[in-house]
């Protein structure tokens, strides 16, 4: 009788528990993991373009290599000691007046990418409040911050907005316990979340090649800057190397002779990193927007009483991971 | 040709002129080197621009200019893998330039 008591003031508290809740709060737990993990690979990508201005600066303070009409030198004089090596073996310049304004713009779209990402992992917070207990204002002002990021991006997509009223908890009618009024808000908050997370992975769907190129521009110019570098002798190619001596127990020697097969050595090595930093390109764009449809559709058995299973979810964001990782040059 | 094609077909020809830079830079005189360079700056400020852009757009006249773009890029890509002599390259680019931009430009909503 005591137990029944002790459970019923729960129930009336609002601290229900209920399949349904359980499943919303696992779906909320994941959508906030997800979020979080697009955020930093996003970041990462933002990242990428200072070091990509910073890189075309860097590389175009080298001389470009003797043109065939060059004059040879004369005498046994040797260059100068700050004449740098003619390294510039790319070409690489500032980006122009013009390119910049373009490329700020499109970075500024980036930016909102982020932004509803960011607002997206604490309305997934929210929304496991609301499976714990009576959240409802949280998840109301989170979802109304949801459609504001949504349409803010949508708007630099030239995609058509999401109206405001999308963001509206529908109040939860209540059932005769307050368990059900929780179960029902909990269903209410998620069609509304459904709703924007299906219209935004639409649109980014739409602006892949986009994200793709520009990742691409980035990743080729960072790998003829660290060419240039090389060819300057900035750069210790040992950590590069290492990877060659796994199984063996060796180590790399402390000052390996730079003759020209390690110069060889290390552009080849350097020229399949590269290589394989390309191929991995579409891959980050596709695991946000694969996380997102694997939002919807848990969304969707959510609503229909059904069991959530989150284990692509949390797999989608731990690889995301690995990529920030790996592009952040840990891992390559 | 859609804007994905366009797209595609841009980004590729920014790297395959870039790619290609460490071999075409010793064969120009100094001159051509800063054509050369110029050129390559102008296609990637075009690349820059039809991100930053909507390009939706695809009218007839763009259809046309994006099927002479794509011509002249197949006459590019002949060029760089016989690299003969820096001048036709620089000659070709500034081809894929012009059209490229008419593109982007005509195609931006």
């Amino acid at each position: 009788m005591f137990k029944y008591a002790i459970a019923c003031a729960f129930v009336l508290a609002g601290c229900a528990s209920s399949p349904v809740l359980d499943n919303a709060a696992k779906l909320a737990s994941a959508g906030q993991a997800a979020s979080g993990a697009t955020v930093d690979y996003i970041d990462a990508t933002a990242d990428g373009y200072q070091g990509y201005l910073d890189g075309l600066s860097f590389a175009a303070q080298y001389p470009l290599p003797p043109p065939r009409d060059a004059s040879p030198p004369k005498g046994k004089a040797r260059a100068a000691a700050d004449t740098p090596p003619p390294c510039n073996v790319y070409g690489l310049t500032p980006l122009s007046a013009e390119g910049r304004k373009s490329a700020d713009e499109y970075f500024q779209r980036l930016d909102k990418t982020e932004a509803f990402f960011t607002q997206l992992s604490s309305t997934y917070a929210a929304f496991g409040a609301l499976a714990t207990y009576d959240a409802k204002g949280a998840v109301q002002s989170n979802l109304e911050g949801t459609v504001s990021a949504a349409n803010g991006l949508l708007g630099k997509l030239n995609e058509p907005s999401i109206p405001d009223k999308a963001g509206a908890l529908i109040a939860a009618a209540g059932g005769l316990f307050a368990q059900h009024a929780q179960e029902d808000a909990v269903k209410s908050a998620s069609k509304s979340l459904r709703a924007i997370v299906e219209r935004v992975s639409a649109a980014l769907k739409a602006h892949r090649s986009a994200f793709v190129d520009v990742r691409a521009e980035e990743t080729r110019v960072s790998w003829e800057v660290a060419a240039t570098m090389w060819c300057a002798g900035l750069v210790d190619a040992r950590p590069v190397l290492a990877p060659l001596l796994a199984d063996s127990g060796l180590v790399v020697a402390p000052d390996p002779p730079q003759d020209v097969a390690l110069k060889k050595g290390v552009e080849t090595l350097l020229a399949a990193r590269a290589e394989r930093a390309q191929a991995r390109l579409g891959t980050g764009f596709d695991r946000i927007t694969a996380g997102l449809d694997a939002l919807v559709v848990e969304h969707n058995k959510l609503e229909a009483d059904g069991p959530v299973d989150v284990g692509r979810l949390a797999t989608l964001a731990a690889s995301l991971k690995r990529l920030v990782t790996a592009n952040s040059g840990t891992d390559k | 040709m859609t804007q994905v094609q366009f797209e595609e077909l841009l980004k590729g020809t920014l790297d395959d002129i870039d790619s290609h830079m460490v071999s075409l830079l010793p064969l120009c005189s100094g001159a051509e080197q800063q054509t050369l360079i110029s050129r390559r700056d102008a296609l990637r400020d075009i690349f820059w621009k039809a991100k930053a852009s909507e390009l939706k757009d695809f009218n007839a006249t763009v259809e046309e200019l994006s099927d002479q773009l794509a011509a002249q890029t197949k006459a590019l890509k002949t060029e760089l893998a016989d690299l003969k002599t820096a001048a036709a390259v620089i000659a070709v680019l500034t081809e894929v330039i012009k059209l490229a931009g008419a593109v982007v430009t005509a195609a931006a909503v």
